[in-house]
């Protein structure tokens, strides 16, 4: 147990002592700052006052900006994990790790919850943005705890998969881009849910990342989506594990 | 361990067998947690659970509920309908929801009678009903109606020129009846003269536009039906009332000759200025157009008037149902060249076109007394559900309203839109400042800073 939160600080440690990390929170937070503020300017201007009459502050600005918020993670998401093993592997020291007493199992776990707490706190950093709406008003705040938990369970699952992607190479750059490349195909999927038979459809719009999420959003707190995201997580966290094991026999 | 070529096969074959293993696996927890969902509706005005009328109206219902949408192939529109099906499919399990293309079957589109992208065709024991908007308010009443179940007898008064219900010549009624009869109504011509008895089930006598006089032994038996407490729609054509002058002396009400004249029509393109316009803002208030948002055409029209009690006839409780608009006048005069309202002949508007009578009656039978709600309608037009006129707007909606009303089969279910708590922002200047700048701005600047810091740091080290 001790030595998943060994690496998990380690892991932590590693990422805040380089720029980057501390870029991607400057820049996210940009972004996320310019789109809340659109948004929110749209929401009060007068003229557009019919068009959102019956529609609430969260619904609207809270529900928009979570939604720009889960597409900025699927592209920073594999900036974040593109290290975590393929680094190791071009300097060697997983020749180390493998052979430490540490099992695959808790090194994995470790390097995941690491990942995790960074974004974690990037998220802490997002949700401060609906939550000072309360200044101004009453917030659907339920509505809102599914919103942030969905988003929580969607970033659980890009690390999930960057983390995966990154077991499998040496190169953080193929990593990196092999993990928005597999993030991107699984976000989009439900729109090729007019094609083909129904049960196909349903597959499609089940496996589709964004589907689940847009659910929680909307404040549908279904026991189907919340499993969905938890297995796609320990799913890729289990193959990173399968992954290692195979390695490790080579 | 020594790495034999067999031990290799063993441990390749070990971990090939894992990863199916595990792909298996997840495969079977996805698909059970589709199976057995538990959800929650988290917003607060409760968005997406169904209201407790709705809830109520399902519980009603044994047996299954198909449900056809007739939507183009737009993701957004098919998945909006998916939603809000979803909503009651959640509380009953066998409603079945299927998508059609509409523009793929035309034939079966122009049979249903569908006329809105995305409209529902729902089916529950051999009947049906349309939903056109999708808002829970007309579903719930949709379901209501389809509860219901009991069989309404509709008898169409027949002999004497009127409109044929199973006619298809322009002026015939067809169209109309044929969407009555699959909401589970009943059509039946009824010809006096032969029959000599209106049937005891008759749940609406239909007298529809006659032609030619009514034998007066017919008349006797139409007012007999009418005093026992039977209900009646009359369409009443301008031209003469063929004998029912009776019939509207028994209802104290006056159908004067002439036709309402109404140029208002040119607005919308019709220029015809005996079509009489009537858009969703001039329905006076009453059951039957409540919430009712078509417009519809009347062409030729006459006047329904009420008159002054009589005493020794019934009390009828009267509204008014339809009226022509401003600027509209009864022209009794001859209908050609110029049009022009004449002061002494002429009558000003805006004019009843269509009222409702009722009364309660009290029956006398020999186990005990009961009462019941007698209703009728009486409508200047009846071109407006002719097969040539029916298709516009909201002329076949507002026929099927019609009846049922009349059928008594009209509780409307109101469900109000559900508010919010949230709909407005009101920050003060303190506020406005962190949110306005503290995100954009001091944030990320923090962010940046500590991050250049570290990379010269590291350049220096």
């Amino acid at each position: 147990m001790n030595a998943i939160f060994h690496i998990a600080a380690h892991e932590l440690k590693r990422l805040f002592k380089s720029p980057l990390a501390w870029i991607l929170f400057a820049v996210v937070q940009f972004l996320l700052a310019i789109f809340f503020l659109l948004i929110l300017g749209q929401f009060i201007d007068p003229a557009a006052a019919s068009l959102f009459a019956n529609y609430g502050v969260t619904e609207i600005v809270v529900v928009g900006l979570l939604q720009f918020a889960g597409i900025i993670l699927l592209l920073i998401t594999p900036f974040v994990t593109m290290h975590t093993f393929s680094e190791e592997r071009q300097t060697g020291s997983i020749k180390l790790l493998l052979s430490s007493p540490i099992s695959l199992t808790e090194l994995v776990l470790g390097k995941y919850l690491g990942v995790m707490c960074y974004l974690f706190l990037l998220l802490i950093l997002i949700s401060l943005m609906p939550l000072s709406l309360l200044m101004g008003t009453e917030l659907d705040l339920l509505q809102l705890l599914a919103a942030l938990i969905g988003l929580v369970l969607l970033t659980s699952s890009f690390a999930a998969i960057g983390l995966f992607v990154s077991s499998l190479t040496s190169h953080s750059a193929v990593a990196a881009v092999s993990t928005f490349g597999i993030l991107f195909v699984l976000w989009i999927m439900n729109m090729a849910g007019n094609t083909g038979t129904e049960l196909f459809r349903e597959i499609l719009t089940y496996a589709s990342l964004l589907n689940h999420y847009h659910h929680l959003l909307d404040g549908i707190f279904n026991s189907a989506d919340v499993i969905y995201y938890l297995l796609v997580t320990s799913l890729f966290i289990i193959l990173s594990i399968w992954r290692l094991d195979n390695e490790r026999l080579r | 361990m020594k790495m034999t070529a067999t031990s290799r096969l063993q441990s390749r074959l070990n971990s090939i067998v894992t990863l199916l293993l595990i792909l298996c696996m997840a495969a079977l927890l996805a698909w059970l947690s589709v199976r057995y969902q538990a959800q929650m509706d988290w917003t607060l005005s409760g968005r997406h659970t169904l209201s407790h009328a709705s809830q109520q109206v399902l519980d009603q219902m044994d047996g299954p509920v198909e449900i056809t949408a007739y939507a183009r192939e737009d993701a957004a529109l098919r998945q909006a309908i998916e939603k809000i099906v979803g909503r009651y499919q959640r509380l009953k399990t066998d409603i079945t929801l299927h998508f059609i293309n509409p523009d793929a079957v035309p034939d079966e589109v122009r049979n249903a009678g569908i006329s809105v992208n995305g409209e529902l065709l729902v089916r529950y024991q051999g009947r049906t009903e349309h939903v056109k908007t999708g808002t829970e308010e007309e579903f719930t009443n949709a379901l209501q109606r389809l509860a219901r179940g009991s069989e309404h007898w509709l008898a169409f008064l027949e002999g004497h020129g009127e409109r044929d219900p199973h006619g298809t010549a322009n002026h015939d009624l067809k169209l109309w009846s044929s969407q009555l009869a699959s909401r589970g109504f009943k059509i039946q011509p009824l010809n006096l003269a032969t029959v000599q008895v209106i049937p005891s089930n008759t749940k609406i006598l239909v007298i529809a536009s006659p032609t030619v006089d009514i034998l007066p032994g017919e008349i006797a038996l139409i007012v007999e039906y009418l005093l026992r407490g039977g209900n009646v729609l009359w369409f009443a054509d301008p031209g003469s009332l063929h004998g029912l002058e009776s019939l509207a002396d028994q209802l104290n009400i006056n159908i004067p000759a002439g036709m309402v004249i109404d140029f208002s029509g040119s607005l919308v393109g019709i220029e015809d200025p005996t079509i009489v316009l009537n858009t969703p803002s001039m329905y006076p208030e009453h059951a039957i157009t409540k919430a009712f948002n078509l417009t519809t055409f009347f062409p030729t029209t006459t006047s329904v008037q009420v008159e002054e009690q009589k005493e020794d006839l019934p009390t009828w409780n009267k509204s008014s149902l339809l009226k022509s608009g401003d600027h509209t006048w009864l022209e009794t005069g001859v209908l050609e060249g110029e049009i022009e309202f004449n002061e002494g002949s002429d009558k000003l508007g805006p004019l009843d076109i269509g009222i409702t009578l009722e009364r309660i009656v009290d029956i006398e039978s020999d186990e005990d007394s009961s009462s019941i709600q007698q209703r009728i309608i009486v409508i200047g037009d009846g071109d407006f559900l002719s097969n040539a006129y029916v298709g516009n707007s909201g002329n076949l909606d507002l026929g099927v309203r019609l009846i049922n009303w009349l059928s008594n089969d009209d509780d409307f279910i109101s469900i109000p839109v559900k508010t919010v708590n949230d709909a407005n922002l009101e920050f003060s200047p303190y506020a406005s400042w962190i949110i306005g700048f503290g995100f954009i701005l001091v944030l990320p600047l923090l962010f940046l800073g500590t991050g250049l810091f570290i990379w010269w740091r590291r350049k220096n080290q």
